[in-house]
């Protein structure tokens, strides 16, 4: 589904450069359960947004399902994002003006699908992650956990082919940690492909395959068995 | 509807955030009554006679006395002879009237009055539109004992009786005369240099006594208006002018041999829409306008919005931490930097359309007061292209500051917000914020300077020292040299 060849990610400032990235080599496959996990620093949050296609690389090629968006503008990146990608993060990130329904929805808004096929798909998708009865709330009225299921009911509510996930349980306690991965494991059962930054070698173990970042370099790659 | 979505998290984020929304709506709210009532003043002062059937070819002329040795004079008030000689030599005017106004005595039933009487030639209809309510206005100009009331003289002295054939006695000083009522018209708008309450025909004849009112070509007592036929150019008559003074005027005995009366008299015409603003020398019956309180107030008004709108930029884009994750999440859910620009213009609109509705309410409460400072009626016709003209201002005004912040907003980066939450303004945004706020302070501090230093003035030419004590002061003009004698030795005059 995407090849990394050669990506490198340098930021530079009048000073200094620093390299965020540093010929970075990876495929994904459709279907894929990929953990990414590294230190602080190491480069984890930069793969994800040029995988994201919410940053670009300043080297290298980047192959999604076999077209090179290396060199692609900000326009066209977010038409490819907006019909492939989900996101999810740490510190959830919805909307405060807008309630649990209309957060969800706000992941259809920019495509273009009638009210009444976007109300459906909302509904369903709360049901899925179990926060219907909440969908008239606002996300301060929510507890963590119930914050996160509703970010990643955004995630999947548009049919995205892979969720990118940055560090989705860093900020909710074990059980609630929990009951999201099992929720990521189950869109993967279902065929999403999932890419998952975290600190958690047990979150980890979701997944198939765990990529290990080190100063902008993979280090090492393990499946499970 | 992506619509729905902006309104609601406009009216959310208005609603979330009641403070900073109060001092934008507000800020906003009290620039824009100031402008609109800046507008209504110098919308009044610039519309002054220019809604005449004919207002495009009425004059009025002015003279000018250069006598050496002494200072120009210009009188707007021309000699009485002029007005004859004007429709013998030029055929391109149709009509020309004389107006004097006069205060004379009025008796009613054996009560004493005084009351603005114009004394006017009978083409003074035919130039002005006059709006007839009863009695018939043309036979009463042509009739030397006839009295022309406007609505309010005539309910004045009338009440609800008929007024039409009632029989007023006018002292004019030089002849006492009885008038009968042959026409009543309604009153004339405010905003014209024009004044006419109540009218009679000018008869030569019955002011032989006082020459100098209707006879002499060197005694400037009358107004004159004169409209051009349709197609006729003003420029023409102008041209001709200094031949008609020679042609018609009598000599001066000022300067040489070769002196002519042109060399120190000149006779101008300024058109009826031009003489509120800008005209000028003695014999005004209505206090004029100034073309320069007109530019000035503009000039505030233009400030006073640009100073509403920085505030409202500065507000927003100071704003822009908070809302960077909303920008950066809509853009990572496939919003375009065009959505975003048209979501936070539509915003900006928005509040500026609540800045619009407060403002309404502003200038409605302090419209009485605003009034009663300029004399003057001025009103919002909801009824009219007056809103329309509003609106559009609000909406230029929250379009135009609204473009910055929603570029500013437009322009962040996800990738750089999602994560760490951290505001991500640019240097330069912070650079140009700074850059404003020194000048909306500038302006400000020009604009509260300029407020003080008119208001002392103000209360200086109040409390001056006038050198005599007006209080029990009373005034008489005209008086005979006998009367001013017998009068001053009354003991009731120290």
């Amino acid at each position: 589904m995407l090849k990394l060849q050669d990506l490198t990610k340098a930021y530079r400032t009048d000073e200094v450069e620093t390299v965020a990235l540093n010929n970075v080599n990876i495929d994904i496959e459709h279907g894929e359960f990929v953990a990414i996990m590294g230190p602080s620093g190491c480069g984890k949050s930069t793969l994800l947004n040029i995988v994201g296609m919410l940053d670009t690389p300043t080297s290298g090629h980047y192959f999604f399902n076999g077209e090179d968006v290396a060199g692609y503008s900000e326009a066209q990146l977010g038409v490819i994002r907006k019909q492939h990608i989900g996101f999810i993060f740490q510190s959830f990130n919805l909307i405060d003006e807008l309630s649990v329904a209309e957060n969800i929805e706000l992941a259809l808004l920019y495509h273009d699908i009638p009210a009444s096929e976007r109300k459906e798909r909302v509904a369903a998708v709360m049901d899925k992650v179990g926060i219907a009865h909440r969908a008239k709330h606002m996300p301060s009225q929510l507890s963590g956990g119930q914050q996160q299921r509703v970010a990643v009911a955004r995630a999947v509510v548009g049919n995205q082919s892979m969720i990118l996930a940055d560090e989705p349980t860093g900020n909710l306690d074990t059980a609630h940690g929990q009951e999201v991965m099992e929720m990521l494991q189950k869109l993967n059962e279902e065929g999403t492909t999932i890419v998952m930054v975290t600190h958690s070698p047990s979150h980890a173990d979701y997944a198939r395959r765990t990529i290990n970042l080190l100063d902008g370099h993979v280090v090492t790659e393990s499946m499970r068995a | 509807m992506l619509l729905t979505n902006y309104i609601i998290s406009a009216w959310r984020n208005i609603y979330n955030h009641k403070l900073f929304s109060a001092i934008n709506i507000l800020g906003l709210s009290i620039g824009l009554a100031a402008v609109m009532l800046i507008a209504l003043f110098v919308r009044d002062e610039a519309s002054y006679d220019n809604f005449w059937t004919k207002a495009d070819r009425i004059y009025r002329t002015y003279i000018t006395f250069n006598i050496p040795g002494r200072d120009s004079m210009i009188s707007v008030q021309t000699p009485g002879p002029v007005i004859h000689a004007l429709k013998k030599d030029f055929p391109q005017v149709e009509n020309a009237a004389r107006i004097f106004l006069s205060e004379p005595t009025i008796i009613l039933n054996g009560n004493y009055f005084l009351e603005d009487i114009s004394i006017v030639d009978a083409d003074i209809i035919n130039i002005f539109d006059f709006n007839v309510l009863s009695g018939d206005l043309v036979n009463a100009m042509s009739d030397f004992s006839s009295l022309v009331l406007n609505e309010t003289v005539a309910r004045k002295y009338f009440g609800e009786q008929n007024p039409i054939d009632q029989i007023i006695t006018i002292e004019f000083g030089i002849f006492k005369k009885d008038y009968k009522v042959a026409a009543i018209i309604e009153d004339m708008p405010t905003n014209s240099q024009l004044n006419i309450t109540a009218m009679v025909a000018i008869d030569e004849d019955a002011w032989k006594d006082r020459s100098y009112m209707f006879e002499q070509w060197f005694s400037t007592n009358t107004q004159l208006y004169f409209n051009l036929n349709e197609g006729a150019n003003i420029a023409d008559v102008e041209e001709q002018m200094e031949d008609f003074i020679n042609r018609n005027f009598p000599r001066l005995p000022f300067g040489g041999t070769d002196t002519k009366t042109a060399d120190l008299v000149s006779l101008s015409v300024m058109n009826v829409k031009d003489l509120h603003l800008k005209s000028v020398g003695m014999g005004e019956y209505r206090q004029r306008g100034s073309i320069n309180s007109v530019l000035t107030f503009s000039a505030v008004a233009i400030l006073i919005l640009i100073i509403a709108s920085i505030n409202f930029m500065n507000l927003s884009t100071a704003r822009a931490s908070q809302r960077a994750k909303e920008v950066s999440l809509r853009k990572v859910m496939g919003a375009s930097r065009k959505n975003l620009i048209f979501q936070f213009l539509g915003e900006s609109i928005l509040v500026t359309l609540l800045g619009l509705l407060i403002s309404f309410a502003i200038v409605e409460l302090t419209l009485p007061i605003y009034n009663d400072i300029l004399g003057k009626e001025l009103f919002i016709s909801y009824a009219s292209t007056d809103i329309v003209s509003i609106v559009i201002l609000a909406l230029c005004v929250g379009g135009l500051s609204g473009t910055y912040p929603a570029l500013v907003l437009s322009s962040f980066l996800p990738a750089e917000n999602l994560k760490a939450n951290k505001t991500v303004e640019t240097s330069s945004s912070v650079k140009l914020r700074s850059a404003l706020v020194i000048f909306q302070f500038a302006v400000s501090i020009v604009l509260f300077v300029s407020t003080a230093v008119v208001y002392g003035q103000m209360l200086y030419a109040k409390n001056m020292d006038l050198g005599y004590d007006h209080k029990n002061l009373l005034v008489i003009n005209d008086l005979n040299p006998w009367c001013r004698t017998r009068s001053t030795s009354h003991p009731v005059y120290n």
